[in-house]
This record gives C-alpha cells, structure tokens and sequence, in this order.
C-alpha cells in the first residue's frame, strides 16, 4: 500500500489516531493540521494506532514525538498501538521504542 | 544498462510513487528485505530533503538504480540549486541510537547511518546524490556460460558478471559435470561445440529431473531453421541469436529468472496449500452431554499443530500435538506425526486409554530417526459419557479446568517429551460434572499473548469468565483474532484450542 488513510477520533475522552499506509512528510503535514482541530482540553489521553502502517519516515516519526509530547505537556496518557514491519525497525534502530513505551501489540 | 531510471516532479506525494516503483527493482536484487526498506528509506528522506528545502525548487528529480562491480548504484539527482550543508552534515552525524538524532536534521542522518558509502556531486546544471550498496556475493544467482568459442565467453561474463556470478565453460561435458554437482540459477549455452554439443546438453538436462527445471537459454549464432527448431523442442526458456547486446542479454536473463523464481514461489505455496488442507484437524462435535469446541489460527506461514480424535463406543479420545518450528518442515513433519497417532489409535483398547497412546507416540518418536530433527509436544484426553476424564501429556502445555464453584485452574499434570522415555506417563482422572469444562490448547497462544507460561497466560486472560459459554469463546475468539491479526511478522507458530464442556 502506497496511499494512506488517517482516521481520528474522539472516543470518550480518548483521541485515537490510526494511520493506514505511510506515516511520511505528506501524512504528517495532514495530521498536524487535523488534530489542532480535533485537540482539545476534554481530552485524557491520546492512542496512535500504527497497526496498518507500512512505511515511516524521520517525518513520520517526528509527528509521533511531537503528539507524545503535546499528551505530557498536557498531562493525558499517549500509547502507540501495534508497530511493526519497517516502522518498527526504524523506531529500534533510532532507539524510539523505549523513549515511547512502545506497547508489544 | 540501466536496471531502474525514472523521473519525478518535485512533490511530497511523489516519494509514494517512488517508493511503489523502487520496491520491485530492489526485490529483484540479493538485497536482504531490512536492507531493501532502509534504502527505501535513504531515498524517501533525499528526496523529501529536496522537496522541502531546496529554493528555488527543482523541476525534475530523477532516481536511477543500476549495478557495477558487485555494486548496487543508486543515483537521486536533481536540477535545483547545489545543497552545500552535505558534508558538514555527514562531520556532525550522529549514528543510530543516539536520542538527539530525534531533535533536528534526522533525514540526513538517516542517509549517513544507513548507507556504507554515499556521496554528493554537484556541477552547475545538476546534483547527483550517489549510494553504493555491496550486493551480498555468495546470494547472488549464479549462471553457468559454455562457449567453445573464447570471445564469446568473455563477453557474456563482460556483460553479465556485474550482476550475476558467471561460471564459464568451453566444453560441455565440463559444464555437465559442474551443472550435476551445483546446480546454478540459469545456463546459457552454444548449440555449436565440439565434445558435447548444446543440443546433447540441454537433452542430457532434460532427462535428469533434478535439473530439467533449471532455466536454459540457447546464445548461438546457428543459423539453421532445423536446428533452431529441434532447439525449441527441448523445453528451453530462450533463444538468443548471437551478436547480441548487454541490452538484450541483461533483459532476457532477469525476464527468465523473475519468471523462474515465480513459477518456484507459487509451487511452493500450492504445495504449501495442500500440505496444509491435509492436516486439518479433525474436531469431535459431541459425546453425551460433552460439547466440544474448536478454533485454529494458521499463521502466516503456519506451524504444525494438529489434533486427531477418534471415537469408541463409549469414549472418545483426542490427541493434540504441536509440532516446533513453523512452514513446510513442521508441516511435513506433523504429517509424519499424525499417521503415527492414527495408527496407534486404530486399536481400541490402546485408544482408550490417553497414557498408551502417548507411550506408542514416544516409542514411534524413539524409534524413527528422522523424526529426532524436531520437538513434539502432545496433549491426550479420553472423555467418558459418565463425565469421567482421563488426561495424560508429553512435554505439553498443561490443560486448564474449570469446575464449579472454584473456576479455571491448570491441570496438575506432566510428562517428558515424546521419544525420551518408553515408560508410561502420568494419567490424571477428572470427574466433570454439569457446567464444568477442559481446555486443551497449544503454545501458539501464549505467544499471542506474550507470556511464558501458557497456562498462567490463558488463566489470565479467561480471567472470571464461565466454562465455554458465549463470553468464554467470544474471549478465545479475540485470542484467535490477535493471533491472525496482530502478531509480530517473525512470530508465526499456530495457535489451536479444544474446549470441552459438561
């Protein structure tokens, strides 16, 4: 898969974001813009859910590390769900599994 | 010749076409599948690097693939202004693993960190970022050249050797005799030689079935209409007719091999498919007031789990082995398994009992050398209308049972690994009574769900719930559900469970 397919929603508090395909520059600049949107103070907490991205870049992994911190800078939890393939072996190799408390599945 | 040239407008969104178009180019090379995505991952970050930073922008940015001495060339140019940051970026690089690497300038560091050698040129119309990948020499398809000729084996190792490692041969029986004992990627021979000719080689091929399957090609410059014609009856993949190009000669050995390394995949697979289909397990429905309820999840590759009933006049017996490791060899092996079982349980008296039949399995497994390459482990119980259980394991994964008013606990049961001992194994008898239930099940599962022991796994996970009702299997469902959805890609054992209710 080369396309993506972002969905973001608020789900009882929750804001779950799930990226289908690449979390790259593209994608990134898209979600930025839409979470600004959907972001707000009723929020306690934030799930990335990346279980059907296939490809990741250093932009891709820049959105993680920038909604990881706007979820502490705000107190709420941050997960992210289900990395694996090329995402999670570029995560490994910059050593972003442990700083992101990447959860097995 | 170019193996990959295309260009590019200098947008985001083209980096997804880039990648769509370099996945097959890098696939066709020897390149390991970390290696193939961390390349893909060089050239995403370079382009994006361009598209976000170069003004003005560039029109064009060209990404070209090609090999030379062993090396894999990739070439990403562009015709925007020169990027003069390069090499104090590659002085200040941070490797891998380093945090900071996360705060600014990741792109480039990627590029440093994960090329072994790549460089800048720039002149005034264009800048060419160069990486140079070592292609693994001993993973690369080997061909077999025979020509009488000198000249004409230089050039087909000139115009092949940077890509494939070419074996060449002036006489046919030579190359016979290596061909028997190697049995290389692809052969390509004259018709025309002395000693053996083309003909008499690719017929000697033919008839051995351990290399009639080898793509050939004929490089010949007979120009013989009959003989072209006896050469097209001998289940050839080509014909080339000499002079020819790099160009053409390039084209038609990638076009055999791709075709060559299709036709293998999807045999393997239909055998794959077939092998698979066979070792259904075969699930009991009922016995008495006992219900039986089953689930598998074949992975990706699938493992060699499997379960073998058969049914008495007044008891049934099921056996459930897991067979380590995963794919056709654990396939193949459970196959070896599962007629031992059968076999052992075609006799009542010994089907009756779960103990003899997994003291038959151990002395099959004893017996059978070629069966010490693997590790079986099994599970046997033998249901009785009267709610009367016997249980017996060999190096298994111990069953839970739930009884009422105390829940789900781990049957209290072990036994050696099957083909150590030839001594009778532990039995353990249970009584079930109404709304109690066994659970048979095989590792699989505790991988699924990332804990050592499966038992304390699976207690975990069933946690409260009731024996099979519709809350239990709905819970076993997502077990199985995580199992065909969310594994890790290296994980890839199967995952059975048999539960019983009373």
């Amino acid at each position: 898969m080369t396309g993506h397919l972002l969905k973001i929603e608020v789900l009882e508090g929750i804001l779950r974001v799930e990226v289908a395909g690449a979390l790259d520059a593209e994608t990134a600049f898209h979600l930025d813009q839409q979470i600004i949107i959907k972001y707000s103070d009723a929020i306690e907490g934030i799930v990335l859910d990346l279980k059907r991205t296939e490809f990741m870049d250093s932009a891709g992994v820049g959105f993680v590390v920038r909604l990881r911190d706007h979820a502490k800078s705000a107190s709420n939890s941050f997960e992210i769900m289900c990395v694996g393939g090329q995402p999670r072996r570029l995560l490994e190799q910059i050593g972003g599994i442990s700083i992101l408390e990447l959860k097995r599945n | 010749m170019l193996t990959f040239s295309k260009t590019y407008g200098p947008e985001l969104v083209e980096t997804r076409r880039l990648r769509e178009d370099i996945a097959p180019v890098l696939e066709s090379s020897s390149l390991s599948g970390n290696r193939i995505n961390d390349l893909t991952l060089v050239l995403v970050e370079a382009f994006t690097n361009i598209v976000r930073h170069a003004k003005p922008l560039p029109t064009e940015i060209c990404v070209s693939v090609d090999t030379a001495d062993g090396n894999l060339i990739i070439i990403l140019s562009d015709n925007g202004p020169r990027f003069t940051g390069f090499e104090t970026a590659r002085e200040t690089a941070r490797s891998l693993g380093d945090l900071s690497m996360m705060e600014r300038g990741m792109g480039l560091n990627l590029i440093f960190s994960l090329t072994s050698s790549v460089s800048y040129l720039s002149s005034e119309s264009r800048n060419e970022l160069v990486v140079r990948e070592p292609l693994p020499a001993s993973e690369r398809k080997t061909i077999v050249a025979i020509d009488d000729d000198p000249v004409g084996l230089k050039l087909i190792e000139a115009f092949l050797g940077d890509r494939y490692e070419v074996h060449p041969f002036n006489k046919g029986g030579e190359a016979l005799d290596h061909i028997n004992h190697e049995h290389p990627d692809l052969i390509i021979s004259d018709i025309d030689m002395p000693d053996l000719n083309g003909l008499e080689l690719r017929e000697s091929l033919r008839c051995d079935p351990a290399t009639a399957l080898i793509p050939f090609i004929f490089l010949t410059g007979v120009i013989d209409e009959k003989i072209h014609d006896e050469a097209n009856d001998l289940d050839i993949d080509d014909f080339v007719e000499k002079p020819t190009s790099k160009g053409k000669l390039v084209r038609t050995v990638d076009r055999v091999l791709k075709r060559s390394t299709r036709i293998k995949q999807s045999a393997a697979a239909a055998f794959e498919a077939s092998v698979t289909n066979s070792l259904r397990s075969s699930t009991p429905a009922e016995l008495g007031r006992f219900h039986f309820f089953a689930e598998e999840i074949a992975a990706s590759a699938g493992g060699g789990d499997f379960m073998v009933h058969v049914r008495g006049d007044d008891f049934l017996t099921v056996v459930l082995l897991d067979v380590m490791g995963h794919g056709i060899p654990a396939k193949v092996f459970a196959h070896a398994y599962s007629g031992y079982v059968q076999s052992i349980m075609s006799l009542d008296e010994t089907a009756r009992d779960p103990a003899r039949v997994l003291q038959g399995l151990s002395s099959h497994v004893a017996r059978d050398t070629r069966l010490t390459s693997t590790i079986v482990t099994a599970v046997a119980a033998t249901f009785s209308d009267s709610g009367k259980v016997l249980v017996a394991s060999a190096g298994h994964p111990r069953p839970l049972v739930y009884l009422q008013g105390i829940g789900w606990r781990p049957v209290p049961i072990s036994g050696v690994l099957p083909g150590l001992s030839n001594e009778l194994p532990e039995t353990k008898t249970l009584q079930l009574g109404s709304g109690d239930a066994l659970l048979l099940f095989t590792d699989g599962i505790s991988e699924v769900l990332c804990r050592e022991r499966p038992e304390d796994a699976l207690l975990s996970a069933l946690g409260g719930l009731p024996p099979p009702d519709s809350a239990t299997l709905a819970k076993l469902n997502e077990i199985a559900d995580k199992a065909g959805h969310g594994r890790e890609q290296d994980q890839d054992d199967r995952s059975t469970f048999l539960a019983v209710a009373r």
